[in-house]
């Protein structure tokens, strides 16, 4: 039988499984009213706080309870700690019905670059939907305490992406005035992250992640109100206030600054870099890795200093929860690929954790 | 029912193309799923402020369900075998009281845009041409994703 005659074959034996059509729709829809009723709780919440979320729920994405976590619990704590390192389970594979309370925001993880001359880490800012399956919460502090389960329970973002900050590291309190950002963290914050290129990798993911919504702010440390004078294994001096810039030189040659987002028919990548002659290039990767797309990018700087980059690829090209993209330039030296990061593109084009399942 | 101004009601509309339409819907996203699809993609389509302005509906409604397949689905499939494979002494759904699961298996393997070209070149008998009309994709990605889905369904189908 011929390949074509296979085929056929093939879609006449599924089309003969086709069900009923269904009634003429003069409800809400199935899969919409799911939505609704999964957002409502949420919406209310945050929706009309969104410059709370903003200025203390994205940071605390990155912050878990303390202790055994207890998503159901009620009452408000301050308890809040980071969470700790590399997850690796493989997200929205839920397929519970859910029933609970979802948090959508920007945390910035990072990622092991391969064939880096300086073996920086490389910031990943991820766009994230959890899902709180057990009880609601009612303030971010609710909110991280149910991300301690997720953590615990394994479900998070996949294998390659880190967390620098220690789980013993809590925010007690952030504002935001006038282009400034205080956080005012408790005292392990001041042992840092047990090395030196590991407490840059955790000031530049506390940086960055404070700053999403306003990426010009600058960031100022304190401790029990008091600013910090002397930070992790080295000491740094944290009484001025720090900006995106402040530790730039410490992060890999390419990095993003933007979640990679779907808009109507392209994916949207925005980042920095430092590279040779400000050039890049942006691959997509199938589900076997496999090259479907290759393009180069030019950074608005390069050859010592960091410069701005951004590029659009065709949707068409990109299957989420199989797809990657990847970003890399070629050594000045042999011209193999050298500081390259690969950032998966997940289903829905947000991570989908499930916390407390 | 045709109106005054000679458009067909939505209620007409969808008569006119939900069997078709849940037969697509089926080969994305298979059975169990195809008429929430169809349910899904048909509300979309008719709350959209343009759709009265709307020239092909036919083609409107693939792509809509296209979307929402893609959208809510593309894993359900192979969700739904796994489950199927588990539980295969248990009561099952079977919306068609057919279900083949080495088909389903062998379309599980293909992403959702894969399957949709599929369907419109082997069932539908339409051209690269007609079916990036019907997708809203250019030809090269009708003819892209037919190739690759005949490198995934190589084995099965030599």
């Amino acid at each position: 039988m011929s390949y074509e005659r296979k085929m056929k074959d093939l879609m006449a034996r599924l089309v003969s499984m086709s069900p009923e059509p269904p009634p003429f729709p003069e409800e809400e829809a199935p899969m919409a009213r799911q939505r609704e009723q999964r957002k409502s709780r949420p919406a209310l919440v945050f929706a009309t706080a969104a410059v709370l979320v903003v200025v203390l729920a994205v940071p605390l994405l990155l912050f878990t309870g303390e202790g055994e976590p207890d998503p159901a619990a009620t009452t408000s704590t301050t308890s809040t700690t980071l969470t700790p390192t590399t997850t690796t389970t493989e997200p929205g594979t839920s397929t519970t019905e859910f029933e609970g309370t979802t948090w959508t925001g920007v945390a910035y993880l990072y990622q092991e670059p391969e064939n880096s001359f300086q073996s920086n880490p490389a910031l990943v800012p991820l766009q994230m939907e959890v899902k709180v399956q057990s009880g609601a919460f009612e303030d971010v502090q609710e909110f991280t305490r149910a991300l301690a389960a997720l953590t615990e329970s394994g479900a998070g973002p996949p294998a390659g992406f880190r967390n620098a900050i220690p789980p013993d590291v809590r925010a007690e309190s952030m504002d935001e005035v006038g282009g400034q950002v205080g956080a005012d963290m408790n005292e392990a914050f001041l042992d840092g992250a047990g090395g030196l290129l590991a407490d840059y990798t955790m000031l530049n993911q506390l940086i960055y992640t404070l700053t999403y919504q306003t990426p010009d702010a600058e960031v100022l440390f304190t401790v029990n109100g008091q600013p910090v004078e002397s930070f992790g294994s080295e000491g740094l001096d944290l009484t001025e206030p720090v900006t995106r810039d402040s530790f730039i030189d410490e992060l890999n040659a390419i990095f993003l600054t933007e979640p990679i987002t779907a808009g109507l028919d392209r994916y949207f990548v925005a980042g920095r870099a430092n590279v040779f002659e400000a050039s890049l290039m942006a691959r997509v990767l199938d589900g076997n890795d496999e090259v479907v797309y290759e393009e180069p990018v030019q950074a608005t700087c390069g050859s010592g200093c960091w410069g701005d980059f951004s590029t659009s690829i065709e949707s068409e090209l990109i299957v989420p929860g199989e797809s990657s993209i990847m970003l890399f330039t070629y050594s000045a030296e042999d011209g193999s690929i050298v500081e390259a990061i690969t950032i998966p593109i997940p289903e829905g084009d947000v991570w989908r954790l499930t916390a407390g399942g | 029912m045709i109106t005054a101004t000679g458009v067909m009601d939505n209620e007409a509309v969808y008569r006119s193309y939900s069997e078709e339409l849940t037969r697509y819907a089926t080969s994305l996203v298979g059975p169990f799923d195809a008429p929430d699809v169809v349910t899904d993609a048909c509300l979309k389509a008719f709350e959209t402020p343009t759709w009265p302005e709307v020239v092909d509906r036919r083609a409107y409604l693939y792509r809509t369900v296209l979307t929402v397949a893609n959208d809510h689905h593309r894993r359900t499939l192979s969700r739904r075998l796994r489950e199927m494979k588990v539980a295969s002494r248990e009561e099952t759904p079977d919306p068609a009281g057919s279900i083949e699961v080495e088909v389903l298996d062998a379309v599980a393997r293909l992403s959702v845009q894969q399957r949709a070209v599929v369907f419109l070149t082997y069932w539908e008998d339409l051209s690269p041409e007609a079916v990036a009309a019907r997708m809203g994709v250019s030809i090269g990605t009708v003819k892209r994703h037919l190739t690759r889905a005949r490198r995934r369904l190589g084995e099965l189908l030599t």
